[in-house]
């Protein structure tokens, strides 16, 4: 990746390690993270259950809890501003909520229980403004804008939604909610934490059309997060594959999917089922605690095709294509 | 190391009549409100589903959140009991027999959770929740019932230092492998999984899968696999039973089915799994918005307020039962017939291009052979 | 076999015990002083009550004994609460009394317990004519005041001791049978009950092993609650003249007498009265702490 092209990228996670101390012990839950998300791109952030998705994308918006947790090194870059440098108050007025939003997995959480979903909407409108200028701001435009948005995440009756309360509102519905609110400041970035992983196929597929849709309207960036390869093969640009903590891959999701390089992404895409396959096949093993992890490769335990050298030592980033790193000896 | 099916080897014992059998079976839960707690509307949760099991196949039951698996399952169980219709075991009507000939019975029928962590007393250690069934049935003495706990908890491919933790000390995969030991001790003819593999990952997933299958063949067994997911009842299942609403919709072989679903539904429901493969145009021909509420069925087919094929004065006059379409494939909708033949109708409904897919499939599958373990 | 499991099983309280010894509520239960002085003086109190053979100066004086000379002394060093009308040492009496309203109140609230605990556990799990029929008979005693209901039994029943404890428990039960009765409706619906059911476990065993254990926690907090008002009440029931009789060395009844002889003798009154007041308070803030410990609504809300 040359000069020109990093700069052309609107979020770089460079190098980002991150600890928690527990009563356990520490757990290194982040060791040496990078990613790069271009502009108007969707990244897929995929990997199995506690292997550090949820806390990258908290780390971006500065949202990890100082203790237990403790950013040991890296930095993050939002076009040409270091997150890192900011403070938590400079986060929450000119970042977060504004630039960067996100669309979180739970659906009941975010939303409070006692305000309308018209309130909370008005509000973001209100409070976090627009990141981009040049938008009249006229009274009435707001409403007309956030029905705008509820149609075009293709809840009927939009007006009747607004009155009322989350809990009156099925998890497809909330999940809707949400993402209109992701998208109602205009942000530059959206962080979707597993947003379609509650709900049904049939939903899951309109969600990811819906989001598709308003990608493509605003040219916004987005840093998806997910577990299912599927969904990645459905709405990412460019995916990487995440092993414990490490990045093991990245590469365009064509690429990823016909010729995956790491021994991780292979096994996964096999234990993958879909409508095609008769058959799935199996990891052995299971994903380690991060907890006193061996200082060599993370995936040495359950790799088919480990090397000696892989034991003992950190493998380093190997560029397997101009576009497809990996993060693996068998390449180095 | 392959997940494939064992039918075959239970032929010889393939009986005239169905192993598990139930006939127009429903269930309704009343719906209270107002300060009188008066019933208000009935929610027909299971509303008239028939279906046949035969000993060591396994059908799936898949379908939207919401329409009535989980409530099918434990009526069929017993832990709900029926608003109507009738359970037939090993040819002998639950419903009317003595109650000790039904405790006998009724333990060869066994119902796994879709809540591992919830269905184990969190005060107890896994121990003492895999020894309540035998201490319940047997009266073999504590160290002894420890022993085949023990053989039953190795045999989910677990460990004795298991059995001293408490549930919320175990994964998600650890607890559903203990969900199964725990009813394997009552040697069951036929299990109901609820969503055995729900909110695990996939390379979990493929464990648990591959573990009922080497579970199936060891104590054959015979599964009723509920699921909302068709790619794992692809997998899994011999035969499967599509519902919407309470109702079974389209039921057949599971290959007859996925490969020619003559139910808008099915449809929809295969059109909507994500594919693994980037880059093809997605469907477009995607269901709008959610199920109806089960207390307000629509007029006519319960599928008509959804449906692309939907036609007035015929699919909201009268509600289509399931008519045979192939050897054993049954779908419930006026316009089945069409579903096949026209094609101008599969493409308005979306395709589903197993054969397309097949051919790459083969170039694909040969990575998974490597695996060593 | 491995022999760590069979030493889990030997011990059927395991889970019981890990919850209620864990250390974020221990935290939660020491997490003021007010809990420290509970504890300290239910635990004085106790020992005082069993000790008080040992302990008392004078412990002919108990029951029933005359020093004319002796009588209506201040407090000195020979007697430091003082004596009574009838020369009697009153710190003897007042240990002694401790042994008296303890055991009442001990004896009131395992009996209540017994009696009601289970009909609440029924009454939870089955619905229909069972739970009807045990629901209504509670509520009928728990329409009037506890204290009506103990003192017009009492009344009837004549001044001693068992006949006390029955008055008293009597109007106690439907207490626990209330509440035990609210959670078993809750747990009877919980996934591992359902569990349970399917695998076919006798009700009984669902009740006693799972069900009774899960409702453990609230019958620990409402019993020490429990003794408390039951010290008090039982106080009041003596005071009245209801209660038990002389000479036996009930804290209420020492009040009562001493009422003659008001306000000269001060010492008469004030030191039962202190044993009273610092029972029942040591009781009560034990088991408000218990309460906070244990409420799954309360637990988290710190560290
Ligand atoms: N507040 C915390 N304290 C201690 N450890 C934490 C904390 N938050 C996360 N971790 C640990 O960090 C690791 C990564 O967690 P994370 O939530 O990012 O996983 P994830 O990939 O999002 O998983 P999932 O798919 O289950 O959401 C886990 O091992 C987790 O135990
Ligand atoms: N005990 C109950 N009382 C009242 N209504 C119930 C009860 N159990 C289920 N229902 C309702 O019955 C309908 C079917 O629920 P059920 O749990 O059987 O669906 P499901 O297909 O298992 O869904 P999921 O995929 O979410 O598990 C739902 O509308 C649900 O709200
Ligand atoms: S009967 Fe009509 S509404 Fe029902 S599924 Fe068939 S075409 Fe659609
Ligand atoms: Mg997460
Ligand atoms: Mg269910």
């Amino acid at each position: 990746m040359n000069r020109t092209a990093e700069e052309s990228h609107l979020l770089r996670i460079k190098n980002l390690a991150l600890e928690f101390h527990t009563e356990r012990g520490v757990v290194q839950a982040l060791d040496g993270v990078n990613l790069a998300v271009a502009k108007g791109e969707v990244l897929g952030l995929v990997g199995e259950s506690g292997c550090g998705k949820t806390v990258t994308g908290r780390s971006v918006l500065g949202l990890i809890p100082c203790p237990p947790g403790r950013i040991v090194r890296g930095e993050i870059w939002l076009d040409q501003e270091n997150l890192m440098t900011l403070s938590q108050e400079n986060l929450r007025s000119r970042v977060r909520g504004s630039r960067i939003t996100l669309v979180p997995q739970d659906t009941l959480g975010p939303l409070n229980p006692v305000h309308t979903v018209g309130t909370q909407m008005g509000d973001i409108l209100k409070y976090k403004g627009r990141s981009r200028n040049g938008r009249p701001n006229r009274p009435g435009s707001d409403h007309q804008e956030i029905l705008d948005l509820l149609r075009a995440v293709h809840l009927p009756d939009p007006d009747k939604i607004l009155a009322k309360y989350p809990a009156e509102l099925s998890g497809g519905q909330r999940q809707r909610i949400l993402i209109a609110m992701a998208f109602l400041p205009r942000p530059e970035l959206i962080i979707a934490d597993e947003p379609t992983t509650a709900l049904d196929v049939t939903v899951q597929a309109q969600i990811l059309k819906i989001f598709r849709d308003l990608v493509a309207r605003d040219g916004c960036s987005v840093l998806f997060i997910t577990h299912d390869m599927g969904v990645v093969a459905a709405i990412c640009d460019r995916v990487s594959v995440m092993y414990a903590g490490q990045i093991a891959e990245t590469a365009p999701v064509r690429k990823l999917f016909e010729s995956p390089r790491h021994p991780y992404t292979v096994k996964l895409l096999d234990s993958v089922p879909s409508p095609e396959k008769k058959e799935i096949s199996q990891i052995p093993g299971t994903v380690p605690t991060l907890i006193n992890i061996n200082k060599g490769c993370r995936f040495y335990d359950r790799c088919p095709q480990r090397l000696d050298r892989c034991r003992d030592h950190k493998p380093g980033l190997t560029q397997a294509d101009e576009d497809h790193a990996v993060f693996c000896h068998l390449f180095g | 190391m392959r997940i494939t099916r064992f039918s075959a080897i239970f032929l010889d014992e393939a009986m005239t009549s169905p192993l598990l059998e139930i006939r127009a079976l429903k269930r309704y839960f009343p719906v209270r409100s107002g300060l009188l707690h008066r019933i208000t509307g009935l929610l027909r949760a299971v509303d008239g589903v028939s279906l046949e099991v035969n000993a060591g196949e396994v059908i799936g039951i898949v379908g939207e959140s919401g329409c009535g698996k989980t409530t099918l399952g434990k009526t069929v169980q017993g832990i709900y009991r029926p608003t109507a219709g009738e359970i037939f075991l090993e040819g002998k009507p639950l419903s009317r027999l003595p109650a000790k000939d039904l405790r006998r019975l009724g333990l060869s029928l066994q119902y796994v959770h879709q809540d591992p962590l919830a269905s184990f007393d969190p005060w107890w250690p896994m121990a003492r929740s895999l020894d309540e069934p035998l201490r319940a049935h047997t009266d073999l003495p504590w160290s002894e019932r420890m022993e085949r706990v023990v053989r039953i908890v190795k045999a989910v491919g677990l460990d004795t230092e298991h059995l001293e933790c408490f549930p919320h000390e175990l994964s998600g995969g650890q607890l559903r492998r203990l969900t199964l030991a725990r009813v394997l001790a009552l040697n069951p003819r036929v299990l109901i999984l609820d969503e055995p593999t729900a909110s695990l990952d996939v390379s979990v997933q493929a464990r648990i899968l591959k573990l009922l299958s080497d579970l199936r063949s060891e104590f054959k067994l015979t599964y009723v696999f509920i699921s909302h997911d068709l790619r794992i009842v692809r997998i899994m299942c011999d035969r499967v039973a599509v519902m919407y609403l309470g109702k079974v919709v389209e039921i057949g072989p599971t290959e007859a089915v996925l490969r020619d679903p003559r139910h808008p539904y099915t449809r929809a429901l295969l059109a909507a799994i994500p594919r693994l493969s980037p880059g093809e145009p997605q469907d477009e021909n995607l269901l709008e918005g959610e199920p109806p509420s089960p207390l307000f069925l629509p007029q006519g087919c319960r599928f008509s307020s959804r449906c692309p094929l939907f036609q007035e004065g015929l699919c909201n006059a009268s509600e289509p039962a399931l008519s045979p379409i192939g050897p054993g494939h049954e779908a419930a909708c006026f316009r089945s017939a069409e579903l096949s033949t026209s094609e101008e109708t599969v493409a308005r409904v979306g395709g589903f291009g197993l054969e397309k897919a097949e051919k790459r499939e083969g170039s694909k599958m040969r990575i998974g052979e490597s695996d060593a373990s | 076999m491995n022999g760590r499991v069979s030493a889990l099983q030997s011990l059927p309280g395991v889970g019981l015990a890990k919850k209620l010894l864990n250390r974020r509520m221990l935290r939660l239960f020491f997490r003021d002083k007010l809990t420290g002085l509970g504890t300290v003086l239910v635990l004085v109190t106790f020992f005082l009550a069993v000790a008080a053979p040992v302990l008392s100066p004078f412990p002919e004086d108990a029951y029933e004994n005359v020093r004319v000379a002796e009588r209506l002394q201040s407090p000195s060093a020979k007697h430091w609460f003082g004596t009574d009308r009838m020369g009697r040492d009153i710190f003897s009496r007042v240990l002694y009394g401790g042994r008296v309203t303890l055991f009442i109140a001990l004896a009131v609230t395992l009996l209540s317990i017994a009696i009601g605990v289970p009909l609440g556990l029924v009454a939870g799990y089955y619905s229909g004519a069972i739970h009807e029929v045990i629901m209504r008979v509670a509520d009928v005693f728990l329409a009037i005041p506890r204290i009506i209901l103990a003192l017009s039994l009492a009344a009837a029943l004549g001044p001693n001791v068992p006949n006390v404890i029955v008055a008293l428990s009597v109007s106690f039960w439907p207490r626990f049978t209330r509440i035990v009765e609210a959670e078993t409706q809750s747990l009877r619906h919980e996934l591992y009950i359902e569990a349970s059911q399917s695998l076919g476990v006798s009700p009984v065993s669902i009740l006693f092993r799972h069900i009774f254990v899960h409702t453990l926690p609230t019958i620990i907090v409402r019993g020490t609650l429990g003794i408390g008002f039951t010290i008090l009440l039982a106080a009041t029931l003596g005071f009245i003249g209801v209660g038990v009789s002389p000479p036996t060395p009930e804290w209420g009844l020492m009040i009562a007498e001493s009422r003659e002889y008001l306000p000269g003798t001060w010492w008469y009154a004030l030191f039962p009265g202190l044993a009273i007041f610092l029972t029942v308070m040591g009781y009560i803030l034990m088991g408000d702490s218990l309460r906070d410990a244990m409420d799954p609504r309360l637990r988290g809300i710190e560290g």
